[in-house]
Protein backbone atom coordinates (compact mmCIF):
# COMPACT_ATOMS: atom_id res chain seq x y z
CA UNK A 1 0.00 0.00 0.00
CA UNK A 2 2.45 2.24 -0.90
CA UNK A 3 1.32 6.15 -2.46
CA UNK A 4 3.37 7.77 -4.62
CA UNK A 5 3.67 10.33 -1.84
CA UNK A 6 7.24 10.75 -0.21
CA UNK A 7 7.12 10.66 3.56
CA UNK A 8 10.14 13.16 4.53
CA UNK A 9 11.26 10.85 6.73
CA UNK A 10 12.23 8.32 4.14
CA UNK A 11 13.85 11.03 1.46
CA UNK A 12 17.34 10.27 2.86
CA UNK A 13 17.14 7.04 1.29
CA UNK A 14 15.18 7.59 -1.30
CA UNK A 15 17.73 10.06 -3.35
CA UNK A 16 20.24 7.36 -3.08
CA UNK A 17 18.07 5.27 -5.26
CA UNK A 18 18.23 5.32 -8.72
CA UNK A 19 14.78 6.63 -10.32
CA UNK A 20 13.36 3.38 -11.81
CA UNK A 21 13.10 1.58 -8.74
CA UNK A 22 10.45 4.56 -7.06
CA UNK A 23 8.76 4.11 -10.50
CA UNK A 24 7.97 0.17 -10.36
CA UNK A 25 7.00 0.59 -6.74
CA UNK A 26 4.46 2.95 -7.55
CA UNK A 27 2.95 0.83 -10.68
CA UNK A 28 2.87 -1.90 -8.51
CA UNK A 29 0.50 -1.12 -6.11
CA UNK A 30 -1.44 1.33 -7.55
CA UNK A 31 -2.92 2.69 -11.02
CA UNK A 32 -2.87 6.13 -10.42
CA UNK A 33 -0.32 8.27 -12.69
CA UNK A 34 2.98 7.58 -12.30
CA UNK A 35 5.54 10.35 -11.22
CA UNK A 36 8.67 11.86 -13.13
CA UNK A 37 10.46 13.43 -11.05
CA UNK A 38 12.78 14.39 -13.89
CA UNK A 39 9.80 16.66 -15.17
CA UNK A 40 9.81 17.98 -11.86
CA UNK A 41 11.25 21.46 -11.79
CA UNK A 42 9.14 22.60 -8.75
CA UNK A 43 10.53 23.70 -5.46
CA UNK A 44 10.54 21.02 -3.54
CA UNK A 45 13.10 19.47 -6.38
CA UNK A 46 15.39 22.65 -5.11
CA UNK A 47 14.99 22.69 -1.54
CA UNK A 48 15.73 19.34 -1.56
CA UNK A 49 19.11 19.13 0.61
CA UNK A 50 21.36 17.09 -1.38
CA UNK A 51 24.22 16.78 0.82
CA UNK A 52 24.35 14.00 2.77
CA UNK A 53 28.02 14.05 3.69
CA UNK A 54 27.71 15.63 7.16
CA UNK A 55 30.49 18.23 6.10
CA UNK A 56 30.04 22.21 6.75
CA UNK A 57 29.32 23.91 3.67
CA UNK A 58 31.84 25.74 2.78
CA UNK A 59 33.81 22.46 2.56
CA UNK A 60 31.79 20.62 0.49
CA UNK A 61 31.75 23.09 -2.02
CA UNK A 62 35.24 23.31 -2.55
CA UNK A 63 35.08 19.47 -2.93
CA UNK A 64 32.96 19.70 -5.68
CA UNK A 65 34.47 22.60 -7.06
CA UNK A 66 31.35 25.12 -6.48
CA UNK A 67 32.06 28.65 -6.32
CA UNK A 68 31.69 29.96 -2.54
CA UNK A 69 27.96 31.11 -1.43
CA UNK A 70 29.41 34.32 0.17
CA UNK A 71 32.63 36.15 0.00
CA UNK A 72 33.87 37.59 2.87
CA UNK A 73 35.50 40.81 3.43
CA UNK A 74 39.22 40.08 2.98
CA UNK A 75 38.53 38.69 0.03
CA UNK A 76 37.61 41.92 -1.95
CA UNK A 77 41.11 42.01 -2.96
CA UNK A 78 41.98 42.15 -6.52
CA UNK A 79 44.48 39.91 -6.36
CA UNK A 80 41.78 36.88 -4.32
CA UNK A 81 38.83 38.11 -7.09
CA UNK A 82 40.95 37.51 -10.15
CA UNK A 83 41.47 33.96 -8.53
CA UNK A 84 38.01 33.00 -8.02
CA UNK A 85 37.15 34.36 -11.59
CA UNK A 86 39.96 32.10 -12.76
CA UNK A 87 38.88 29.26 -10.76
CA UNK A 88 35.24 29.20 -10.93
CA UNK A 89 34.31 31.37 -14.03
CA UNK A 90 31.19 33.41 -14.67
CA UNK A 91 29.00 31.47 -11.68
CA UNK A 92 30.86 33.70 -9.14
CA UNK A 93 29.06 36.82 -11.03
CA UNK A 94 32.63 38.93 -10.33
CA UNK A 95 33.16 41.03 -13.57
CA UNK A 96 35.98 39.90 -15.51
CA UNK A 97 37.34 43.86 -15.74
CA UNK A 98 38.86 43.92 -12.68
CA UNK A 99 41.52 41.31 -14.36
CA UNK A 100 43.30 44.09 -16.20
CA UNK A 101 44.82 46.84 -15.23
CA UNK A 102 43.31 50.32 -15.01
CA UNK A 103 43.67 53.02 -16.99
CA UNK A 104 46.36 54.63 -14.32
CA UNK A 105 48.45 51.87 -13.97
CA UNK A 106 48.31 51.11 -17.86
CA UNK A 107 50.05 54.81 -17.47
CA UNK A 108 52.28 53.92 -15.07
CA UNK A 109 53.31 50.83 -16.74
CA UNK A 110 53.87 51.94 -20.16
CA UNK A 111 56.72 54.49 -18.81
CA UNK A 112 58.03 52.19 -16.71
CA UNK A 113 58.86 49.77 -19.91
CA UNK A 114 60.45 53.04 -21.72
CA UNK A 115 62.99 53.92 -19.03
CA UNK A 116 63.73 50.68 -17.74
CA UNK A 117 63.78 48.39 -20.79
CA UNK A 118 65.20 49.75 -23.59
CA UNK A 119 64.33 48.38 -27.54
CA UNK A 120 65.13 46.36 -29.66
CA UNK A 121 67.44 48.84 -31.89
CA UNK A 122 69.07 50.42 -29.03
CA UNK A 123 70.41 47.31 -27.52
CA UNK A 124 71.47 45.83 -30.79
CA UNK A 125 73.74 49.54 -31.39
CA UNK A 126 75.11 49.12 -28.47
CA UNK A 127 76.47 45.82 -28.74
CA UNK A 128 77.61 46.74 -32.91
CA UNK A 129 79.27 49.56 -30.58
CA UNK A 130 81.25 47.47 -28.52
CA UNK A 131 82.52 45.41 -30.90
CA UNK A 132 83.60 47.89 -33.36
CA UNK A 133 85.81 49.59 -30.19
CA UNK A 134 87.14 45.58 -29.39
CA UNK A 135 88.14 46.12 -33.13
CA UNK A 136 89.56 49.34 -33.34
CA UNK A 137 92.03 48.47 -30.36
CA UNK A 138 93.26 45.49 -32.18
CA UNK A 139 93.68 47.11 -35.58
CA UNK A 140 95.47 50.05 -33.83
CA UNK A 141 97.96 47.14 -31.61
CA UNK A 142 98.44 45.56 -35.41
CA UNK A 143 99.60 48.81 -37.24
CA UNK A 144 102.10 49.37 -34.40
CA UNK A 145 103.10 45.87 -34.65
CA UNK A 146 103.98 45.67 -38.10
CA UNK A 147 105.56 48.87 -38.17
CA UNK A 148 108.18 47.68 -35.37
CA UNK A 149 108.49 44.52 -37.09
CA UNK A 150 110.37 46.07 -39.94
CA UNK A 151 113.11 47.72 -37.77
CA UNK A 152 113.59 44.68 -35.93
CA UNK A 153 116.79 43.09 -37.00
CA UNK A 154 118.36 46.81 -36.97
CA UNK A 155 117.02 46.98 -33.01
CA UNK A 156 118.74 43.59 -32.40
CA UNK A 157 122.11 44.96 -33.82
CA UNK A 158 121.57 48.47 -31.91
CA UNK A 159 121.00 46.12 -28.97
CA UNK A 160 124.16 44.27 -29.27
CA UNK A 161 126.28 46.58 -29.65
CA UNK A 162 125.13 48.52 -26.95
CA UNK A 163 126.00 45.91 -24.29
CA UNK A 164 128.96 45.06 -25.99
CA UNK A 165 129.89 48.72 -25.15
CA UNK A 166 128.80 48.88 -21.98
CA UNK A 167 130.84 45.40 -20.40
CA UNK A 168 133.81 47.06 -22.08
CA UNK A 169 133.24 50.38 -20.48
CA UNK A 170 133.14 48.57 -17.33
CA UNK A 171 136.06 46.65 -17.52
CA UNK A 172 137.57 50.09 -18.96
CA UNK A 173 136.61 51.77 -16.07
CA UNK A 174 137.61 48.43 -13.68
CA UNK A 175 140.82 48.89 -15.73
CA UNK A 176 141.80 52.28 -15.13
CA UNK A 177 140.90 52.79 -11.48
CA UNK A 178 143.62 49.82 -10.77
CA UNK A 179 145.96 51.34 -12.66
CA UNK A 180 145.53 54.43 -11.13
CA UNK A 181 145.86 53.28 -7.80
CA UNK A 182 149.15 50.76 -8.70
CA UNK A 183 150.82 54.15 -9.76
CA UNK A 184 149.97 55.55 -6.67
CA UNK A 185 151.04 53.04 -4.91
CA UNK A 186 154.79 52.77 -6.53
CA UNK A 187 154.69 56.97 -6.37
CA UNK A 188 154.34 56.95 -2.40
CA UNK A 189 155.28 53.44 -1.65
CA UNK A 190 152.01 52.84 0.54
CA UNK A 191 148.23 52.11 -0.60
CA UNK A 192 146.38 55.12 -1.20
CA UNK A 193 142.38 55.58 -0.51
CA UNK A 194 141.33 57.15 -3.79
CA UNK A 195 139.32 60.15 -1.94
CA UNK A 196 142.30 61.02 -0.50
CA UNK A 197 144.23 63.78 -1.13
CA UNK A 198 147.33 62.62 -2.45
CA UNK A 199 145.65 60.99 -5.50
CA UNK A 200 144.26 64.26 -6.37
CA UNK A 201 147.98 65.82 -5.85
CA UNK A 202 149.03 63.03 -8.26
CA UNK A 203 146.89 63.24 -10.60
CA UNK A 204 147.21 67.01 -10.98
CA UNK A 205 151.32 66.09 -11.46
CA UNK A 206 150.23 63.42 -13.80
CA UNK A 207 147.80 66.29 -15.84
CA UNK A 208 151.17 68.89 -16.00
CA UNK A 209 153.49 66.17 -17.48
CA UNK A 210 150.97 65.11 -19.67
CA UNK A 211 150.45 68.58 -21.11
CA UNK A 212 153.85 69.32 -21.47
CA UNK A 213 154.61 66.52 -23.09
CA UNK A 214 151.79 67.61 -25.57
CA UNK A 215 153.14 71.09 -25.89
CA UNK A 216 156.69 69.45 -26.88
CA UNK A 217 154.99 66.68 -29.59
CA UNK A 218 153.19 70.04 -31.25
CA UNK A 219 156.35 71.75 -31.11
CA UNK A 220 158.37 68.60 -32.71
CA UNK A 221 155.93 68.37 -35.13
CA UNK A 222 155.99 71.90 -36.26
CA UNK A 223 159.69 71.83 -36.72
CA UNK A 224 159.03 68.64 -38.74
CA UNK A 225 157.31 70.03 -40.77
CA UNK A 226 159.00 73.67 -41.24
CA UNK A 227 162.14 71.39 -42.00
CA UNK A 228 159.98 69.54 -44.88
CA UNK A 229 159.09 72.59 -46.92
CA UNK A 230 162.41 73.91 -46.36
CA UNK A 231 163.97 70.53 -47.93
CA UNK A 232 161.48 70.43 -50.55
CA UNK A 233 162.57 73.92 -51.93
CA UNK A 234 166.22 73.15 -51.49
CA UNK A 235 166.05 69.63 -52.78
CA UNK A 236 165.41 66.03 -52.40
CA UNK A 237 168.62 64.78 -51.74
CA UNK A 238 168.60 65.26 -47.87
CA UNK A 239 165.78 62.54 -47.48
CA UNK A 240 168.29 60.87 -44.76
CA UNK A 241 168.52 63.54 -42.85
CA UNK A 242 165.24 63.86 -41.90
CA UNK A 243 165.03 61.12 -40.40
CA UNK A 244 168.28 61.50 -38.51
CA UNK A 245 166.29 64.83 -37.67
CA UNK A 246 163.52 63.29 -36.44
CA UNK A 247 164.92 61.18 -33.72
CA UNK A 248 166.90 63.73 -32.25
CA UNK A 249 164.48 65.82 -30.64
CA UNK A 250 162.79 63.02 -29.08
CA UNK A 251 161.32 64.49 -25.68
CA UNK A 252 163.33 62.70 -22.48
CA UNK A 253 161.35 60.06 -21.03
CA UNK A 254 159.49 61.12 -17.69
CA UNK A 255 160.04 58.64 -14.93
CA UNK A 256 156.59 59.68 -13.40
CA UNK A 257 154.63 59.64 -16.68
CA UNK A 258 152.95 56.30 -17.48
CA UNK A 259 153.86 53.60 -19.79
CA UNK A 260 151.40 54.05 -22.54
CA UNK A 261 149.65 50.71 -23.98
CA UNK A 262 149.25 53.73 -27.19
CA UNK A 263 145.93 52.22 -28.51
CA UNK A 264 144.00 50.40 -25.85
CA UNK A 265 144.52 52.60 -23.41
CA UNK A 266 143.49 55.85 -25.18
CA UNK A 267 140.21 53.32 -26.37
CA UNK A 268 139.96 52.99 -22.45
CA UNK A 269 139.97 55.89 -21.63
CA UNK A 270 137.65 56.99 -23.57
CA UNK A 271 135.40 54.44 -22.85
CA UNK A 272 135.35 55.49 -19.20
CA UNK A 273 135.06 59.12 -20.00
CA UNK A 274 132.00 58.53 -22.18
CA UNK A 275 130.62 56.11 -18.83
CA UNK A 276 131.29 59.50 -16.72
CA UNK A 277 129.81 62.00 -19.06
CA UNK A 278 126.51 59.23 -19.39
CA UNK A 279 126.43 58.95 -15.33
CA UNK A 280 126.48 62.58 -15.33
CA UNK A 281 124.29 63.58 -17.73
CA UNK A 282 121.48 61.64 -15.88
CA UNK A 283 122.43 62.88 -12.65
CA UNK A 284 122.02 66.57 -14.25
CA UNK A 285 118.74 65.08 -15.70
CA UNK A 286 117.53 64.40 -12.44
CA UNK A 287 118.87 67.02 -10.69
CA UNK A 288 116.94 69.21 -13.43
CA UNK A 289 113.55 67.35 -13.02
CA UNK A 290 113.70 67.54 -8.71
CA UNK A 291 114.51 71.48 -8.98
CA UNK A 292 111.38 71.51 -11.66
CA UNK A 293 109.32 70.00 -8.75
CA UNK A 294 110.29 72.24 -6.21
CA UNK A 295 109.67 75.21 -8.03
CA UNK A 296 106.20 73.97 -9.03
CA UNK A 297 105.95 72.69 -5.11
CA UNK A 298 106.60 76.45 -4.21
CA UNK A 299 104.66 78.08 -6.82
CA UNK A 300 101.49 75.95 -5.10
CA UNK A 301 102.30 77.32 -1.63
CA UNK A 302 102.59 81.18 -2.74
CA UNK A 303 98.79 80.62 -4.53
CA UNK A 304 97.45 79.15 -1.48
CA UNK B 1 141.82 56.58 7.39
CA UNK B 2 142.73 54.25 10.21
CA UNK B 3 146.45 53.74 10.48
CA UNK B 4 146.54 57.41 10.14
CA UNK B 5 144.34 57.60 13.47
CA UNK B 6 146.52 54.81 15.30
CA UNK B 7 149.40 56.46 14.49
CA UNK B 8 147.67 60.13 15.84
CA UNK B 9 146.89 58.31 18.92
CA UNK B 10 150.45 57.21 19.54
CA UNK B 11 151.82 60.80 19.36
CA UNK B 12 148.77 62.57 21.62
CA UNK B 13 148.28 60.00 24.49
CA UNK B 14 150.39 59.45 27.03
CA UNK B 15 149.25 55.46 27.59
CA UNK B 16 147.75 53.40 25.03
CA UNK B 17 146.11 50.43 25.90
CA UNK B 18 142.54 48.42 24.77
CA UNK B 19 140.23 50.66 27.16
CA UNK B 20 141.60 53.97 26.40
CA UNK B 21 141.08 53.61 22.44
CA UNK B 22 137.28 54.66 21.68
CA UNK B 23 135.25 51.76 20.57
CA UNK B 24 133.10 51.30 17.39
CA UNK B 25 129.69 52.46 17.56
CA UNK B 26 128.30 48.83 17.52
CA UNK B 27 129.81 47.61 20.51
CA UNK B 28 128.81 50.30 22.94
CA UNK B 29 126.13 49.24 25.33
CA UNK B 30 123.70 51.84 24.10
CA UNK B 31 123.75 50.79 20.82
CA UNK B 32 122.93 47.27 22.21
CA UNK B 33 120.12 47.97 23.96
CA UNK B 34 118.70 49.47 21.20
CA UNK B 35 119.57 46.44 18.79
CA UNK B 36 119.23 43.31 20.49
CA UNK B 37 120.52 40.03 20.02
CA UNK B 38 118.61 36.74 18.25
CA UNK B 39 119.16 35.20 21.94
CA UNK B 40 117.90 38.11 23.81
CA UNK B 41 114.48 38.44 21.76
CA UNK B 42 114.11 34.68 22.08
CA UNK B 43 114.99 34.85 25.95
CA UNK B 44 112.53 38.13 26.39
CA UNK B 45 109.91 36.33 24.34
CA UNK B 46 106.67 34.31 25.56
CA UNK B 47 107.24 31.04 24.81
CA UNK B 48 103.48 30.42 24.16
CA UNK B 49 101.00 31.67 21.36
CA UNK B 50 100.99 33.13 17.99
CA UNK B 51 104.13 34.98 17.45
CA UNK B 52 106.24 31.62 19.12
CA UNK B 53 104.23 29.03 16.69
CA UNK B 54 104.84 30.91 13.64
CA UNK B 55 101.15 31.47 13.13
CA UNK B 56 100.92 35.03 12.69
CA UNK B 57 99.11 36.52 9.91
CA UNK B 58 100.88 37.04 6.43
CA UNK B 59 103.10 40.03 5.92
CA UNK B 60 101.55 43.69 5.61
CA UNK B 61 98.89 42.99 8.62
CA UNK B 62 98.79 44.29 12.15
CA UNK B 63 99.36 41.47 14.31
CA UNK B 64 97.89 42.91 17.60
CA UNK B 65 94.96 44.30 15.60
CA UNK B 66 94.56 40.72 14.11
CA UNK B 67 94.57 39.04 17.32
CA UNK B 68 96.62 36.55 16.19
CA UNK B 69 93.98 35.19 13.67
CA UNK B 70 93.41 36.33 10.21
CA UNK B 71 91.04 39.05 9.61
CA UNK B 72 87.51 37.88 8.37
CA UNK B 73 87.85 38.71 4.85
CA UNK B 74 91.27 36.79 4.62
CA UNK B 75 90.02 33.62 5.55
CA UNK B 76 87.74 32.45 2.66
CA UNK B 77 90.19 32.60 -0.29
CA UNK B 78 90.09 34.57 -3.36
CA UNK B 79 89.07 33.31 -6.34
CA UNK B 80 88.54 35.13 -9.46
CA UNK B 81 87.29 33.01 -11.48
CA UNK B 82 84.05 32.41 -10.11
CA UNK B 83 83.41 36.67 -10.74
CA UNK B 84 79.99 36.67 -12.73
CA UNK B 85 78.43 33.72 -10.57
CA UNK B 86 75.53 35.81 -8.60
CA UNK B 87 74.38 36.95 -12.24
CA UNK B 88 74.66 34.13 -13.90
CA UNK B 89 71.91 32.43 -16.44
CA UNK B 90 71.18 28.97 -15.13
CA UNK B 91 69.32 26.42 -18.03
CA UNK B 92 68.40 23.29 -16.70
CA UNK B 93 69.96 20.13 -19.59
CA UNK B 94 67.39 17.62 -21.48
CA UNK B 95 69.51 15.44 -23.41
CA UNK B 96 68.31 13.94 -27.04
CA UNK B 97 68.01 10.87 -25.10
CA UNK B 98 65.24 11.69 -22.95
CA UNK B 99 63.52 13.71 -25.42
CA UNK B 100 63.48 10.41 -27.80
CA UNK B 101 62.18 8.25 -24.88
CA UNK B 102 59.69 10.85 -24.51
CA UNK B 103 58.20 10.14 -27.61
CA UNK B 104 58.53 6.56 -27.34
CA UNK B 105 56.81 6.35 -24.56
CA UNK B 106 54.23 8.98 -25.44
CA UNK B 107 54.38 11.56 -23.37
CA UNK B 108 55.47 14.21 -25.93
CA UNK B 109 53.67 14.01 -29.19
CA UNK B 110 56.37 14.86 -32.19
CA UNK B 111 53.28 15.46 -34.54
CA UNK B 112 52.89 19.29 -32.70
CA UNK B 113 55.59 21.81 -31.74
CA UNK B 114 57.19 20.51 -28.57
CA UNK B 115 57.92 23.83 -26.69
CA UNK B 116 58.59 24.60 -22.70
CA UNK B 117 55.28 24.38 -21.41
CA UNK B 118 54.72 21.01 -22.65
CA UNK B 119 57.77 19.75 -21.76
CA UNK B 120 57.04 20.84 -18.10
CA UNK B 121 53.36 19.77 -17.98
CA UNK B 122 55.90 16.28 -17.76
CA UNK B 123 56.68 16.95 -14.42
CA UNK B 124 59.98 16.23 -15.16
CA UNK B 125 61.46 18.95 -14.71
CA UNK B 126 61.31 21.71 -11.79
CA UNK B 127 62.42 25.45 -13.57
CA UNK B 128 62.49 28.20 -10.85
CA UNK B 129 62.74 31.36 -12.07
CA UNK B 130 63.22 32.68 -8.52
CA UNK B 131 66.53 31.29 -8.75
CA UNK B 132 67.90 32.77 -11.80
CA UNK B 133 66.84 29.74 -14.12
CA UNK B 134 65.70 30.96 -17.21
CA UNK B 135 64.91 27.47 -19.10
CA UNK B 136 66.27 24.46 -20.61
CA UNK B 137 68.96 23.52 -22.73
CA UNK B 138 70.09 21.06 -24.87
CA UNK B 139 72.86 18.76 -24.36
CA UNK B 140 74.53 16.31 -26.92
CA UNK B 141 73.80 12.41 -25.18
CA UNK B 142 72.13 10.25 -27.26
CA UNK B 143 72.72 12.39 -30.48
CA UNK B 144 72.97 8.28 -32.21
CA UNK B 145 69.74 7.25 -30.82
CA UNK B 146 67.48 10.51 -32.13
CA UNK B 147 65.19 9.36 -35.11
CA UNK B 148 61.91 12.01 -35.17
CA UNK B 149 61.19 14.54 -36.71
CA UNK B 150 60.34 17.03 -34.13
CA UNK B 151 59.34 21.77 -34.04
CA UNK B 152 61.57 22.48 -30.88
CA UNK B 153 61.90 25.50 -28.88
CA UNK B 154 64.66 25.42 -26.09
CA UNK B 155 66.65 28.33 -24.56
CA UNK B 156 70.02 27.48 -24.89
CA UNK B 157 72.21 25.22 -27.16
CA UNK B 158 75.99 24.62 -26.53
CA UNK B 159 76.81 22.56 -29.51
CA UNK B 160 76.71 21.82 -32.60
CA UNK B 161 76.28 18.35 -32.85
CA UNK B 162 72.67 18.59 -30.89
CA UNK B 163 71.90 21.00 -33.83
CA UNK B 164 72.61 18.18 -36.80
CA UNK B 165 71.20 15.63 -34.84
CA UNK B 166 67.63 17.09 -34.67
CA UNK B 167 68.05 18.29 -38.29
CA UNK B 168 69.14 15.45 -40.05
CA UNK B 169 66.07 14.08 -39.23
CA UNK B 170 64.11 16.83 -40.65
CA UNK B 171 63.49 18.62 -37.61
CA UNK B 172 64.17 22.37 -37.14
CA UNK B 173 65.32 23.86 -33.79
CA UNK B 174 65.17 27.25 -32.37
CA UNK B 175 66.30 29.17 -29.70
CA UNK B 176 64.07 31.51 -27.26
CA UNK B 177 64.61 33.82 -24.83
CA UNK B 178 61.76 33.98 -21.67
CA UNK B 179 61.74 36.56 -18.87
CA UNK B 180 60.96 35.49 -15.46
CA UNK B 181 57.60 36.83 -15.76
CA UNK B 182 56.61 35.03 -18.45
CA UNK B 183 58.18 31.70 -17.82
CA UNK B 184 56.38 31.53 -14.53
CA UNK B 185 53.18 31.44 -16.72
CA UNK B 186 55.16 28.92 -18.67
CA UNK B 187 56.25 26.42 -16.25
CA UNK B 188 53.06 25.70 -14.90
CA UNK B 189 50.23 26.90 -17.40
CA UNK B 190 47.02 25.63 -15.29
CA UNK B 191 48.27 27.49 -12.28
CA UNK B 192 48.59 30.40 -14.48
CA UNK B 193 44.98 30.32 -15.85
CA UNK B 194 43.42 29.87 -12.31
CA UNK B 195 45.11 33.25 -11.43
CA UNK B 196 42.78 35.34 -13.54
CA UNK B 197 46.24 37.31 -15.40
CA UNK B 198 46.10 38.88 -18.61
CA UNK B 199 48.78 36.87 -21.11
CA UNK B 200 52.41 38.76 -20.23
CA UNK B 201 54.36 40.39 -22.96
CA UNK B 202 57.56 38.66 -23.43
CA UNK B 203 61.02 41.33 -23.20
CA UNK B 204 63.90 41.23 -25.38
CA UNK B 205 66.60 39.63 -24.27
CA UNK B 206 69.51 41.47 -22.56
CA UNK B 207 72.70 42.88 -23.53
CA UNK B 208 74.43 39.68 -22.43
CA UNK B 209 72.39 37.94 -25.00
CA UNK B 210 71.62 39.50 -27.98
CA UNK B 211 74.54 38.34 -29.53
CA UNK B 212 73.46 34.75 -29.31
CA UNK B 213 69.70 34.81 -29.69
CA UNK B 214 70.63 37.15 -33.30
CA UNK B 215 73.38 34.55 -34.29
CA UNK B 216 72.29 32.21 -37.07
CA UNK B 217 74.57 29.85 -35.59
CA UNK B 218 72.34 28.96 -32.82
CA UNK B 219 69.15 28.90 -34.50
CA UNK B 220 67.87 32.52 -32.77
CA UNK B 221 64.67 33.67 -32.74
CA UNK B 222 65.68 37.29 -33.91
CA UNK B 223 68.25 35.59 -36.66
CA UNK B 224 67.55 36.14 -39.99
CA UNK B 225 65.90 33.71 -41.04
CA UNK B 226 68.30 33.37 -44.80
CA UNK B 227 71.59 33.16 -42.98
CA UNK B 228 69.69 30.32 -41.11
CA UNK B 229 69.19 28.40 -43.97
CA UNK B 230 73.08 28.71 -45.17
CA UNK B 231 73.84 27.78 -42.01
CA UNK B 232 71.29 24.53 -42.05
CA UNK B 233 73.37 23.76 -45.84
CA UNK B 234 76.65 24.13 -43.99
CA UNK B 235 76.42 21.62 -40.88
CA UNK B 236 74.66 18.75 -43.50
CA UNK B 237 78.10 19.47 -45.49
CA UNK B 238 79.93 19.65 -41.99
CA UNK B 239 78.23 16.40 -40.61
CA UNK B 240 77.80 14.44 -43.81
CA UNK B 241 74.01 14.20 -43.83
CA UNK B 242 71.37 15.53 -46.59
CA UNK B 243 69.12 17.87 -45.42
CA UNK B 244 65.65 16.36 -45.82
CA UNK B 245 62.52 18.26 -48.34
CA UNK B 246 61.15 20.93 -46.25
CA UNK B 247 58.04 21.48 -48.01
CA UNK B 248 56.62 17.35 -47.09
CA UNK B 249 56.76 18.75 -43.84
CA UNK B 250 53.32 19.38 -41.78
CA UNK B 251 52.74 23.05 -41.60
CA UNK B 252 52.53 22.64 -37.88
CA UNK B 253 56.11 22.70 -38.47
CA UNK B 254 56.60 25.95 -40.02
CA UNK B 255 54.72 28.19 -36.83
CA UNK B 256 57.34 30.05 -35.31
CA UNK B 257 55.80 32.82 -32.41
CA UNK B 258 56.24 36.26 -32.62
CA UNK B 259 59.14 37.93 -30.41
CA UNK B 260 56.55 39.23 -27.61
CA UNK B 261 54.30 35.87 -27.85
CA UNK B 262 54.25 33.17 -25.44
CA UNK B 263 51.42 30.65 -25.86
CA UNK B 264 51.42 29.36 -29.90
CA UNK B 265 48.09 30.83 -30.56
CA UNK B 266 47.37 33.26 -28.11
CA UNK B 267 48.29 36.87 -27.73
CA UNK B 268 49.60 38.80 -24.97
CA UNK B 269 46.72 40.60 -23.17
CA UNK B 270 43.93 38.38 -23.53
CA UNK B 271 42.47 36.77 -20.83
CA UNK B 272 41.23 33.15 -20.48
CA UNK B 273 39.19 31.13 -18.96
CA UNK B 274 39.43 27.46 -18.54
CA UNK B 275 36.12 26.78 -16.67
CA UNK B 276 33.99 28.38 -19.18
CA UNK B 277 36.33 27.94 -21.87
CA UNK B 278 35.96 31.53 -23.05
CA UNK B 279 38.80 34.47 -23.93
CA UNK B 280 38.34 37.71 -23.06
CA UNK B 281 39.97 40.36 -25.58
CA UNK B 282 41.02 43.83 -24.44
CA UNK B 283 39.06 46.31 -27.02
CA UNK B 284 40.62 49.56 -25.93
CA UNK B 285 43.35 51.40 -28.05
CA UNK B 286 46.01 51.79 -25.08
CA UNK B 287 46.08 48.70 -24.06
CA UNK B 288 46.11 46.85 -27.54
CA UNK B 289 49.35 49.03 -28.89
CA UNK B 290 50.83 48.48 -25.87
CA UNK B 291 50.19 44.49 -25.88
CA UNK B 292 50.78 44.24 -29.18
CA UNK B 293 54.05 45.92 -30.00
Amino acid sequence: MLTTALYPRCTRFINHFSISIIANRSLSTTNDTIPSPLNDNTESNTDINRNVSRLPDDVYRHFKGLPPLEIKEQYHTRTKLRTLWGKYGRKTGIDPKLCWPTQTEMNEIMDDERVYNMELNEKLKIVKERREAKQKEIDQIQVKVEKNLKNMPKMVEDYRKRTIERERAKKAEVKVKSDLAEQARDFYGFSVDPDDERMQFMLLQLEEAQKTEEKKARKAAKKLEAHQQLQKLMGISSTAEVTSEGDAPATPIDPLAPIPDAKDKETDMKLFAKLVSERSKLAKAASRIAEENATGQTKGQKKK
Amino acid sequence: MPIERGLQYLRHMQRVTLKNLPMPLEKTDKWKKEHPDENTIKSIMSRKGPISRNSLPPYGIDPIQAEGRLPWILTVPKEPYYEGVEEARQYLPISLRTLQRLIDLRRINPDKPVDLPVLCNTKLFSIQPDQRQFGLQLTDEGADLFSTPINLEIQWVASELAIAAIERCGGVLTTRYFDPISLSALVDAKKFFERGEPIPRCDTPPINAIEYYTDPKQRGYLANPDLIREERQRLAQKYGYKLPDSSKLSPLFHLRKDPRQIFYGLEPGWLINLKDQTILKPTDNKYQTFYHS
